[in-house]
């Protein structure tokens, strides 16, 4: 009788895997808080987020003096794939005993996310997603958006520049929902600043990298401010080529960090507005927070996403040792709301969070610095206005929030 | 300002400048692949990878050893063209027994890792790239403002078509070339080495990716999802021209951007997809492609 | 929840409808080694063997048979008890069940003639031994692993299946079958969301949607052939995702969020995961024999026809161009059904599922399970979301080595996992 040795070797260890393939972290001890960070570690917004916030996250919990519980960070990529982002969530709530998920750019995996945390009263603090819906159609009492949305980019751009002498403007948008939404809110913004709309084009996306057309007819226009309503590769495209063909207007981005300025070059970026919530060479404060986090991410110096992740972890941190790590881990809403009682004062960021989850910091306007005035490395921005947290976000009145009414 | 259907004429006229240069890029991407698809039966899904790579090399060249645009348009494609021999030898040579669909798959494998190694060393932002400085500026046509640099764009790409036109079809390399796509045992038994004649046409094909790329890289943002953009666009400009067509890759690649161009200036939301209409118009004219041998 | 959990025990009986038949198999696998003339005629080793061979069947199958039975008396003492007893049983008796087939694959390997006959609804023996493990895995494994997770492998597996018909069958390389899965995805999502279908309503409608789609895009498609064929589905799946990143319905880049998993049939309530996972596992198993019974069928060897020389076939009298667009037409419904099932589950349809890196994605899962191979599919898309769902938390590398998989798999394995195994046994899978 012949048996196949192989064959019945192959088949026990199809046998032994079978249990150990589901052996993955299970809840730790009882005293520990985890945090996982979840983001876009190899895609388009990797510089903007990614291994740099999962830094940021780290160093806020090594600030943190132990106040008698350990903490754990995690951190996974997802992709920029929605499911991949809610199945992430929902293993980390269920199974591996995960307390709250960071920054989880990009508003379809945000949302998902979002979905995800509200189903199971677990806290998620979302600082990398743009979309204003997090704390409106999609908001939950365990779901906290930090440093800033659409509508916030909107009213500082919009309406600070208008302010800075911008009253005219022509809109370059990208033809879907964030780029109309952009535009939009930034119109609204530009007309109650007494500024006018001279004209605008929307463009197919994705797949456009040849802005020039829109741009003759944006120089046309007459319009005194070229609004960029897209994001990322798009802009950078859209800035690049506007510079090219000579574009005297002033140029307006709505969605920009300065990890994009960088990769830009002065030469290129300089003279453009553009609204971020935090930068390093601010004030001693930021200075500080930069120096201690340069180490841990060389290459990248903070935008506000990074900074916005150290302040949200460092405030969570706070938070739970307020109420106790039991209260922590038990409800989401319940953390939420001490967060949202406490005022957030940290080195990068002082502000509070609203009612309805809504961070509410300072909105601030930058024109990127031209090269002959860079003095340094990273030595970008000037600072044009400044629009407080109250009047930088959507009223709570006109909030489409529904627990907040309850 | 006179009127064309209801629009300025400059408008128009520049649009079709604009739709050229575009046509110029996917000119240049489908000679390439209609290249590669000729002599080796092999889709190269990686094209546009190996575009990015163009880029990225000239920009390295640039900022590590200082070397400028002008060198940069000749060494980028010789060093990207040296990993395609590279590639054909190690890689792409073991495929030619099987059924294409390998190629494409292994190819697309490769744009994968291409891409993605890209994206570890230099992150998703992407680098700036200046346009030199002879080439700055802008000048007025009278019917719209030109920036010479895209003048330039036009041109080059319009030279190196040209060039690799005659090539192939005027010179005895590429009538050898012709031939032993035809009939390889038979050339092989003339005594032409005829495995060497493949890689250096993959490696040729591929060095006009890298030139596109190196035109590009002032423009267009030099990131690692670039040339992911651009490649199913160039697989459809393929599709409609005839697989295998070098003047039908030219003529499609240079009208196909045309028409997105002036779509642009009729129907903006409508520019992504033209070009796909344009393909499905054409399947179901002329199966085989405008410029194609009926299969 | 209550009633949902009613669902496991379907799942049990479809488990133990296919694994119940273990005990007579293994008489007839007793009977093949007697036939074999393999064991030199003493009787009592043959007597010794049987026994080996059918105890553990006879327990397993057993076992599964009185699932239901179990899961119907407990259902009416509690649901959580059900699920742990159910779950209890099924981890204790996996080894055991896993000796049983093991052991039916030991006599099998043992046969001196390789004829397979072909027992069950077209598979071998082997096939059916695999399918029995299949089942059986299926069955046990929400217990032990993530439920979520396994939802998902179960939706691109049928997926997979669906696109490994037209490659595997047919020797058409579909490039853009992303468009067929996501559109299922939205119309299933938006189905439930927009219009409050139940689920099986909105799988079904996802399914139509992919359908629908099929028709029009392999009515141009199939007027080409290989390469052409690759490229033109890939240039008209992007075009599908443009169109979706437009459309009114599809909610932008947002994609329609927070869709309900409804109540099946409208009784019974899929909110928690074991119960959406006893839809999932059925909603698979169905596609499954579905695409396996087409495959063998009259229809399924003109495919095959086709595919080793469409010449001759046409020559033969058949209209190859009909037999490839039905087969098309079939591959696409299903992956919408796998679309909209995927969405239920998560609650979201969004790009992701149209873009064209989810068309790479399904060509990864079945090259890497191997093509034309019934299982093949399925152990790749096992394989890649495992891949997908580990990397993730490794860091910024996974489409690297993805595409690095693709390089290896195309140079160095072409015939996938279950095609290398197929081989080194000598049997098909």
């Amino acid at each position: 009788m012949i048996l196949n040795r192989r064959t019945l070797l192959g088949t026990a260890a199809a046998g032994a895997t079978l249990p150990l393939a589901g052996h993955s972290a299970r809840a730790q001890a009882a005293g520990t808080i985890k945090i996982g960070v979840l983001n876009d570690q190899s895609g388009p917004y990797r510089d903007t987020g990614g291994t740099s916030s999962v830094a940021a996250v780290q160093m806020a919990v090594d600030e943190f003096a132990s106040k008698g519980f350990k903490v754990e960070v995690i951190s996974a990529d997802h992709q920029n794939k929605p499911d991949l982002g809610a199945q992430l969530a929902s293993q980390w709530f269920d199974r591996d005993g995960v307390d709250v998920i960071m920054d989880v750019p990009t508003s379809s995996v945000g949302l998902a996310v979002a979905g995800v945390a509200k189903a199971r009263n677990k806290l998620h603090l979302n600082i990398g997603s743009a979309t204003a819906e997090l704390t409106n159609s999609a908001c939950a009492p365990s779901v906290i958006h930090y440093i800033y949305d659409t509508y916030m980019l909107a009213k500082s751009t919009g309406g600070a520049t208008v302010k800075a002498g911008g009253d005219s403007w022509f809109f370059i948008t990208a033809d879907y929902a964030f780029g109309k939404q952009l535009q939009a809110d930034t119109t609204a913004m530009v007309l109650a600043s007494g500024g006018k709309i001279s004209g605008s084009v929307a463009y197919p996306f994705p797949g456009t990298t040849d802005y020039s057309s829109f741009l003759l007819q944006a120089q046309s226009s007459g319009a005194k401010v070229l609004g960029l309503a897209n994001a990322g590769g798009d802009t950078v495209n859209s800035v690049k080529q506007a510079k090219e063909f000579g574009i005297t207007m002033r140029i307006a981005t709505m969605l920009m960090f300065i990890t994009d300025v960088h990769a830009l070059g002065l030469d290129v970026a300089q003279g453009l507005t553009l609204t971020e919530s935090f930068y390093w060479d601010m004030n001693d404060k930021t200075r500080a927070f930069t120096k201690r986090f340069l180490p841990r991410s060389p290459n990248n110096y903070p935008n506000m996403i990074h900074a916005g992740n150290y302040s949200a972890a460092l405030h969570f941190l706070k938070a739970v040792s307020d109420i106790g790590v039991p209260a922590a881990k038990a409800s989401g809403s319940a953390i939420a709301d001490r967060m949202k009682a406490m005022p957030v004062a940290d080195d990068a960021f002082q502000g509070s969070i609203r009612k309805d989850g809504r961070g509410i910091f300072p909105a601030y306007l930058f024109q990127v610095k031209k090269p002959a005035e860079s003095k340094g490395k990273w030595d970008y921005y000037n600072l044009l206005q400044t629009t407080s947290g109250e009047d930088a976000y959507k009223p709570l009145a006109a909030s489409t929030c529904s627990f907040i009414k309850a | 300002m006179f009127m064309i259907l209801g629009y300025p004429a400059p408008l128009l006229f520049g649009q079709l400048l604009l739709g050229l240069i575009n046509g110029a890029f996917y000119a240049l991407l489908s000679l390439g692949l209609a290249v590669i698809f000729g002599m080796l039966n092999i889709v190269n899904f990686a094209h546009g990878a190996l575009f990015m790579l163009g880029a990225f090399v000239a920009w390295g060249l640039l900022n590590f050893l200082g070397i400028n645009y002008w060198a940069a348009l000749i060494l980028a494609p010789l060093i990207v063209g040296f990993f395609g021999v590279i590639l054909e030898k190690t890689l792409i040579s073991r495929l030619y027994k099987l059924d294409h669909l390998y190629g494409l798959l292994l190819t697309f494998g490769l744009a994968l890792v291409i891409e993605g190694l890209a994206r570890n060393e230099f992150g998703s932002s992407g680098v700036p790239y200046p346009i030199p400085s002879v080439l700055q500026g802008a000048t007025n046509l009278g019917f719209m403002f030109m920036p010479i640099y895209r003048g330039w764009v036009v041109l080059a790409s319009a030279i190196m078509c040209l060039i690799t036109w005659l090539i192939i079809e005027k010179t005895s390399i590429g009538a050898t070339l012709r031939a032993a796509t035809e009939n390889a045992p038979l050339v092989q038994a003339f005594g032409i080495n005829v495995p060497r004649m493949i890689t250096l046409t993959y490696a040729g094909g591929v060095a006009l990716a890298a030139f596109a790329g190196v035109l590009a890289a002032p423009i267009y943002s030099v990131n690692p999802n670039m040339g992911a953009n651009f490649i199913v666009t160039v697989f459809a400009v393929v599709v409609i021209g005839g697989m295998g067509s070098i003047l039908g890759s030219i003529v499609t690649g240079f009208g196909l951007g045309v028409i997105e161009g002036l779509t642009k200036v009729f129907y903006p939301q409508g520019s992504s997809v033209v070009i796909f209409v344009v393909m499905v118009i054409v399947l179901l004219v002329r199966p085989a492609g405008l410029f194609g041998k009926a299969a | 929840m209550k009633l949902g959990a009613a669902i496991l025990g379907l799942c049990g009986a479809i488990a133990a409808l296919v694994s119940g038949t273990f005990f007579m198999f293994a008489s007839e696998v007793v009977g093949s080694i007697k036939a074999s003339g393999l064991v030199t005629a003493d009787p009592a080793t043959i007597k010794i063997l049987a026994m080996i061979v059918a105890i553990p069947a006879l327990l397993a199958g057993g076992i599964l048979f009185a699932y239901p039975l179990i899961g119907g008396i407990l259902f009416f003492i509690t649901v959580e008890l059900m699920a742990f007893t159910m779950g209890f049983t099924s981890v204790t008796f996996a080894p055991i069940m896993l000796m049983a087939v093991a052991s039916n694959l030991a006599v099998l390997c043992a046969q001196r003639e390789r004829a397979t006959p072909i027992i069950f609804l077209g598979f071998s023996i082997h096939q059916y031994l695999a399918l029995q493990i299949m089942v059986m895995l299926i069955t046990v494994s929400p217990f032990v692993l993530y439920p979520v997770f396994l939802m998902k492998v179960l939706c691109f597996a049928l997926f997979a299946c669906a696109f490994n018909l037209l490659i595997g069958y047919v020797g058409l390389l579909s490039f853009g079958h992303a468009a067929y899965f996501g559109m299922g995805g939205y119309a299933a999502g938006y189905a439930a969301k927009a219009w409050g279908w139940s689920p099986e309503l909105a799988m079904l409608f996802g399914m139509a949607a992919g359908g629908l789609l099929g028709i029009v895009f392999g009515w141009l498609a199939i007027r080409r052939q290989g390469i052409y064929f690759a490229m033109i589905t890939l240039a008209l799946g992007q075009m599908a995702y443009f169109f979706c990143l437009q459309a009114p319905f599809t909610g932008g880049e947002d994609g329609i969020q927070q869709i309900p998993r409804g109540k099946l049939f409208g009784l019974i309530s899929l909110q928690s995961d074991m119960a959406m996972y006893a839809v999932v596992a059925v909603v698979f198993l169905a596609g499954f024999l579905l695409i396996h019974r087409i495959v063998h069928s009259p229809f399924g060897q003109i495919l095959k026809a086709i595919r080793e020389n469409e010449p001759r076939a046409t020559s033969l009298g058949y209209r190859t161009d009909s037999y490839k667009l039905v087969a098309f037409i079939i591959s696409c419904a299903l992956a919408g059904l796998a679309g909209g099932t995927k969405s239920l589950v998560f609650g979201i349809a969004t790009l992701t599922d149209v873009h064209n890196a989810m068309s790479g994605e399904v060509v990864l899962m079945t090259l890497l399970g191997g093509l034309g191979t019934i299982f093949g599919p399925v152990m790749g898309a096992l394989i890649a979301t495992a891949m997908e769902n580990y990397l993730a938390q490794a860091g910024a590398w996974v489409t690297v080595i993805q595409g690095a998989i693709f390089i290896a798999c195309v140079i160095a394995f072409r015939k996938g996992v279950l095609g290398v195994l197929a081989e080194k046994l000598k049997i098909q899978l």
